[in-house]
């Protein structure tokens, strides 16, 4: 901890003591407008979908971690395999995924 | 649930989860970031602070990523990173609106595991500085940075320091000690720093001395009145629910210090560490004194609402709410008692389409984002220096009042 304070210090400190004094007290106005809210509720998204294969595309850390020197050419492999199988729902646009998609999250 | 489908779900269950970890590279350090962390080893009350903190996050354990995915707080963390996400793209935005095209540089202030690492990447920063007071975890951020390297060919350039970055000086470890940053971010760290004024002064001399003029400095701190506002509703001074809980360690019957403002934040499975207060008023006053201006501050709650519209495709993206009612075959992440807003929601609902869904957010989950609160502020130019060769900056006014009202 501060052992010992300069005098800038000092005259800081004594500066925010008295300008702060009523801090979280009912004189302090942006602490009140916290006390007196009501909790907030979670958000609600209308029409929510779920994105499944965002930042597919180079993701693997997983392989990585443990096989760092073998995980370039086995994930090319397997990256492929993804984006062919489950080709962007940004490309489709909102009309149309697969249900395996779909119920996802 | 036949086999074949536990199995297709366990892995879309890791692959989602390393989708979310890398692409978005979320495993921020603190609060509801981390998720592979166990808990601190036992503190000594003697013991030094900081080394407790560096102790906390040197101690780390790898988790099953089964284990991450099932994690209680697996939107929480989404939603998290949402924000800062959102930071990084609008700091950078600013800059850019100005001059466009130019290469930015970034100081990562309490960069934890480089948990935005890849919000970097996307941003398309030039070079950034991370620091941390963990060795381990910058250890782990740079092998991360490697990884990510590796991966996508070009990348931002990077330096990589361990220091307490509130008591040592970083400008001496850079490599370039000329080095200016046109964006600093301290996420979910600062508050470390509010033991002493010391060092806070340290912090905020290491955040703004290198940070250009009209550059930024943003983050994202627990937000003391929310602390307190909850403490005193309570009966004994600590609060909480399932998967988080804060108690005051100070007696507030002798009033609420400056500095030194402690409380213990457990969350789930991520964080069982003291903290200080940040009183936001004190802050922007000691900020203002390294020539920082406050240009926005907001609640969590507020921060969504100020920016769900324009970054809805991300909220989407990394997952930051879960699909209610529960798609077939799937269970809600917490009871059903804590979505009785987003029931409401549904049940009001007209034109409900056979697979239509709502995103939403666990009411446990939702008391711990609406703990913090983001900020940011802008670089000013010195207007002169003091006798003692220090830059003076013109909001340094000392009349009561003048350098602590809030944008």
């Amino acid at each position: 901890m501060d052992a010992v304070l300069s005098a800038d210090d000092q005259e800081f400190l004594d500066r925010c003591e008295e300008e702060l004094k009523d801090r979280y007290t009912e004189k302090d106005d942006d602490f009140m407008n916290v006390f007196n809210s009501e909790p907030s509720k979670p958000p609600v998204i209308d029409s929510w979908w779920v994105s499944n294969n965002s930042g597919r595309r180079n993701d693997h850390r997983n392989s990585r971690r443990h096989h760092p020197y073998e995980r370039y050419s086995n994930n090319r492999n397997r990256d492929r395999g993804y984006n062919d199988y489950n080709r962007s729902s940004d490309d489709r646009g909102q009309g149309y995924r697969p249900q395996r998609n779909r119920y996802r999250y | 649930m036949s086999a074949h489908y536990q199995d297709q779900k366990a892995a879309d269950d890791i692959e989602k989860t390393l989708n979310n970890e890398s692409q978005n590279g979320n495993l921020i350090r603190h609060h509801a970031t981390d998720d592979d962390e166990e808990p601190p080893r036992k503190r000594k009350d003697t013991e030094e602070h900081s080394s407790v903190v560096a102790a906390h996050y040197n101690h780390l354990e790898e988790k099953g990523l089964r284990e991450r995915f099932n994690s209680p707080i697996f939107y929480l963390r989404n939603f998290n990173n949402w924000v800062k996400s959102v930071l990084i793209q609008e700091y950078t935005d600013k800059i850019r609106e100005k001059d466009y095209g130019r290469s930015l540089r970034v100081l990562d202030i309490c960069c934890g595991k480089g948990g935005d690492l890849s919000k970097w990447q996307k941003a398309r920063v030039e070079h950034v500085v991370f620091a941390d007071i963990a060795e381990v975890s910058v250890q782990q951020c740079q092998n991360r940075y490697e990884d990510l390297r590796s991966r996508c060919g070009r990348l931002y350039s990077a330096e990589f320091i361990a220091a307490d970055c509130s008591k040592q000086t970083l400008r001496d470890k850079y490599r370039d000690p000329s080095i200016s940053f046109d964006i600093v971010s301290c996420q979910f760290g600062l508050h470390y720093s509010f033991e002493s004024l010391t060092q806070a002064r340290r912090m905020l001399t290491n955040i703004s001395e290198c940070l250009k003029p009209g550059g930024y400095f943003f983050g994202t701190i627990p937000d003391a009145n929310e602390i307190v506002s909850r403490a005193k509703k309570s009966p004994d001074g600590s609060f909480g629910n399932r998967i988080y809980n804060i108690k005051l360690l100070f007696d507030v019957e002798k009033g609420y210090p400056l500095f030194g403002g402690k409380y213990d934040f457990h969350l789930e499975g991520v964080v069982d560490c003291p903290e200080f207060l940040v009183n936001f008023k004190l802050f922007t006053m000691l900020a203002s004194d390294f020539g920082l201006e406050l240009v926005y501050k907001a609640r969590f709650a507020d921060f969504f609402k100020d920016h769900s519209e324009r970054y809805r495709h991300l909220l989407q993206k990394i997952r930051c709410f879960e699909s209610y009612p529960p798609p077939p075959g799937k269970e809600l992440l917490a009871d059903e008692s804590e979505y009785e807003h987003a029931k409401e929601f549904w049940k009001n609902k007209e034109n409900k389409m056979e697979r239509d869904q709502i995103g939403t957010m666990s009411i446990g989950e939702w008391e711990v984002a609406t703990v913090y609160m983001a900020f940011g502020f802008k670089k000013l130019a010195p207007t002169s220096w003091d006798s003692n060769g220090k830059p003076v900056f013109k909001t340094q006014t000392k009349e009561k009042g003048q350098s602590i009202n809030d944008k």
